[in-house]
């Protein structure tokens, strides 16, 4: 009895230590993603009715879904897998220099401190019709780019955001590619293996858990598109830049809240199959090193 | 022979990190450029700009533009008001779970990892519904209490808790120090590089916030900066407000780079 009154004593402070976070995680986290999930298999505002997995079947012949989640997954295809490999390169380019390596880290900072305001204005002055850019194109005869138009506006959206966030990748590249010995690229060399032997069997082990972090971090980032998105397109963007985030915005403003309930609930299942998925790849790295 | 050999790799390192440096540092120094030129002036090439410098226009910006200064203050305050409040609740929960025996730690600290990763879309709706219902739409309220409660401070903290030294805790303990005490003399400065870099991270975050302000309030009054500065050209007077923008991200940033780069170092 006793031993159960001082093991009760000694968890009362860290449980009041995580009570704070928890309950208010509680409240505006868990409690309203599960009443999200009763609402979507209803209708009605008032009185509601169960409808099953209509609100399901209307959500995939919605053509703005549609439209939202194609948009939104293409972007990912090019964004993610940019701001993954181009600040390896870099990183491991500025890797051989001491000085080199530390004028790089304050620059690939620059894009992370600005605000998304201070760069978009200065990226928007190349493009606006009497820009740098645009003037260049016009004087060698070609047609001036529109950001705003169908043609460029995605391909623009994509450079601003691998600009914005190749920063933090580059920086966690860096840590982790100076916390690996020398000693062992020396050994290689010695043996006879040249550079891209030696980033194989060294440096692609080695870093496997800070790829996993910037994997995690460009997951993270990639989910503040539309701030970029809202500056080059506002409220009512072209059709090649309408996001999933748009398609959220016009149906709260409608009303619609069980055909959103049931988009939530969607994004919810892929985004948790894939954090499954990364999970167990990661568990299964970390057994085989 | 053996000279150009070792001399061009070196040339091509240099070459492109002068053209990361270039692009990493174009836009500060033409918005800073560009920044002292008259208010409605459109820049277009490099020496007419000479005979239109002025610098009127930061303080119209700041003080005859009320609804600028008034964006600029709203998003300071939400900002601060975040990012404090988020650390100050994330300390203590990540203190817990990583230096305590609680049962069932791991699978709250797996849900508060998925909370991390999940989509801000997800949350749109839930969010929108709870403060519909508490009365708290179009208040500053409803974008600053669902982001301190964000796990990624949590997750963040844990990461540097484990740089605390386990044997200095115990020693304390034994010495009779409480647990709050332990808290606040040693896990704090213990962990202080990740509670700086987490406190910068959600600030810069927080700084930019678009989603929320846009569905949560309608008053322009209450607006951050990134919702009422948006898709505007960029004349002299834009740029100056864009360098405004700017100095509180920059001047925090200075404060702290040398703790953020240690944390980055150990993660």
């Amino acid at each position: 009895m006793k031993r159960v009154f001082i093991r009760m004593k000694r968890i009362i402070p860290p449980l009041l230590m995580l009570a704070p976070s928890l309950i208010g995680v509680m409240i505006l986290y868990i409690i309203p993603l599960i009443n999200n999930f009763s609402e979507c298999f209803t209708e009605g505002v008032n009185e509601k009715v169960y409808v099953g997995f209509k609100n399901f079947t209307d959500l995939f012949s919605n053509k703005a879904f549609a439209l939202a989640v194609g948009n939104t997954l293409r972007f990912y295809a090019i964004a993610i897998p940019a701001l993954l490999i181009i600040p390896l390169l870099l990183a491991l380019a500025a890797v051989r220099n001491k000085k080199i390596s530390s004028f790089c880290t304050v620059a690939m900072t620059m894009p992370i401190v600005m605000p998304l305001v201070s760069v978009m204005l200065v990226l928007d002055s190349f493009f606006v019709s009497n820009g740098f850019l645009n003037s260049a194109l016009e004087w060698l005869g070609m047609t001036p780019i529109d950001t705003h138009g169908d043609g460029f506006s995605f391909v623009y959206l994509v450079i601003v955001f691998v600009f914005r966030y190749s920063g933090y990748n580059f920086l966690l590249y860096l840590a982790g590619r100076v916390r690996i010995k020398k000693e062992y690229y020396e050994v290689a060399a010695l043996d006879g293996a040249g550079a891209v032997r030696s980033f194989f069997k060294i440096t692609l082990p080695l870093m496997m858990p800070t790829f996993f972090l910037t994997f995690i971090v460009t997951i993270i980032n990639s989910y503040k598109l539309y701030r970029e998105v809202y500056w080059i397109g506002g409220d009512y963007p072209n059709e090649t830049i309408y996001m999933i985030q748009h398609f959220i915005n016009n149906n709260l403003h409608s009303l619609n809240y069980h055909r959103l309930a049931a988009a939530s609930v969607l994004i919810l299942i892929v985004t948790l199959v894939i954090v499954g998925i990364l999970f167990f790849i990661q568990s299964r790295v970390e057994v085989e090193s | 022979m053996m000279k150009i050999k070792r001399i061009i790799p070196r040339a091509g390192l240099i070459c492109l990190m002068l053209f990361v440096g270039v692009i990493c540092f174009y836009p500060m120094v033409s918005l800073l450029f560009n920044s002292v030129l008259e208010p409605n002036y459109l820049p277009r090439g490099m020496l007419s700009r000479i005979s239109h410098f002025s610098l009127g226009q930061y303080y119209e910006s700041l003080f005859e533009n009320s609804k600028f200064l008034r964006g600029l203050l709203n998003s300071a305050f939400m900002a601060f008001s975040i990012t404090l409040g988020q650390i100050t609740i994330s300390i203590p929960a990540a203190f817990a779970l990583e230096k305590y025996k609680i049962p069932g730690k791991e699978i709250l600290f797996g849900v508060y990892l998925i909370l991390v990763l999940l989509p801000y879309q997800v949350l749109q709706l839930p969010h929108y519904l709870l403060m519909k219902e508490w009365e708290l739409m179009d208040t500053q309220i409803s974008i600053i209490l669902p982001n301190i409660f964000s796990t990624i401070g949590v997750c963040i903290l844990r990461q540097g808790m484990r740089y605390v030294d386990n044997s200095v805790l115990d020693a304390a303990k034994i010495d009779g120090c409480g647990d709050f005490r332990l808290l606040s003399k040693i896990a704090v400065p213990g962990a202080a590089p990740s509670i700086v870099a987490a406190a910068l991270l959600i600030f810069l975050d927080s700084w930019n916030m678009v989603e929320a302000p846009k569905i949560f309030l309608t008053s322009v009054d209450k607006m951050p900066i990134s919702m009422i500065f948006n898709s505007v050209s960029g004349t002299g007077r834009n740029y100056a407000m864009g360098v405004l923008c700017l100095i509180i991200p920059f001047l925090l940033f200075g404060l702290f780079a040398e703790k953020l780069k240690s944390f980055i170092d150990t993660v």
